[in-house]
């Protein structure tokens, strides 16, 4: 088990990466039915 | 959706500081004397704070511009700024109570100070989850931007807890001055640095999403 100052740092590098991979993916979700949407018209 | 220049600079400045201020953290910050290396949660922790209490701030600062103007883009900025506060926020309770377990033998106890923060949090977990259920629908921004105004009250209210009431909760920064070595305030600005260049960057990229999801719904309307 890893020791209190290691788990609070892996925290903080683990939710802020996680909050920039979730927008990033929502972005890209949002980007391609944006290209869809161009392509029906 | 395309990035400029600055956007780039903005993500790279962002890895960048954040991987200088662990090693300043670690290999600069002096170790301290009473709680030992558990005390380098502190950095983070306040500088993860300050950001949440930030951005709660401007989602008060949205609500408020929201409301006086009526423009969508002050809308974006509150919503966008609510999810990334809640997010350092959400840091600070879980690595507070990692601090807590070895310094006062609990991960958690009801004082002032945690029980505002724990209510805090949940107030911004239903403003985020109402977001999320809905895009753009003027009813819900408006009723948003007031509930946005009205959670900030929650920002002083855990700033003053720690001097209103009796609390086991440290408090660094006083009417005295910081209760820390030069060494330990400059490691504490780095962090405070770094993690409000997170903050700008996050926010930029989480209003650009609002803004494509925008162009996306009026597309499929008209």
């Amino acid at each position: 088990m890893p020791d209190h100052l290691t788990l609070a740092y892996v925290v903080f590098c683990v939710v802020p990466v996680g909050l920039a991979v979730s927008i990033g993916l929502r972005q890209r979700r949002v980007r391609r039915a944006l290209e869809r949407e161009d392509m029906r018209r | 959706m395309v990035r400029r220049w600055w956007d780039w600079l903005l993500i790279g400045l962002s890895v960048v500081m954040f991987c200088a201020a662990l090693v300043v953290v670690f290999l600069y910050a002096p170790r301290e004397a009473t709680m030992g290396d558990v005390q380098r949660i502190f950095y983070f922790h306040v500088a993860s704070a300050w950001v949440g209490f930030f951005g709660f701030f401007v989602t008060f600062l949205g609500g408020v511009l929201y409301l006086v103007r009526g423009e969508r883009r002050w809308d974006i900025l509150s919503l966008s700024s609510a999810e990334v506060g809640l997010t350092f926020i959400t840091m600070v309770l879980i690595t507070g109570s990692l601090w807590a377990k070895p310094v006062w033998g609990t991960y958690w106890t009801w004082e002032p100070r945690l029980t505002i923060s724990a209510v805090q949090w949940l107030i911004y977990v239903a403003y985020v989850m109402l977001r999320a259920s809905t895009v753009g629908e003027e009813r819900v921004a408006r009723f948003s931007a007031v509930y946005g105004v009205l959670a900030f009250v929650t920002v002083p209210l855990s700033w003053f807890a720690i001097r209103w009431w009796r609390t086991i909760h440290p408090q660094v920064v006083s009417s005295e001055g910081m209760a820390l070595t030069p060494k330990m305030v400059q490691t504490l600005m780095a962090s405070l640095a770094t993690f409000t260049v997170i903050y700008v960057t996050l926010l930029r990229e989480r209003m650009r999403l609002e803004q494509a999801q925008d162009r996306l719904a009026a597309l499929r309307e008209g």
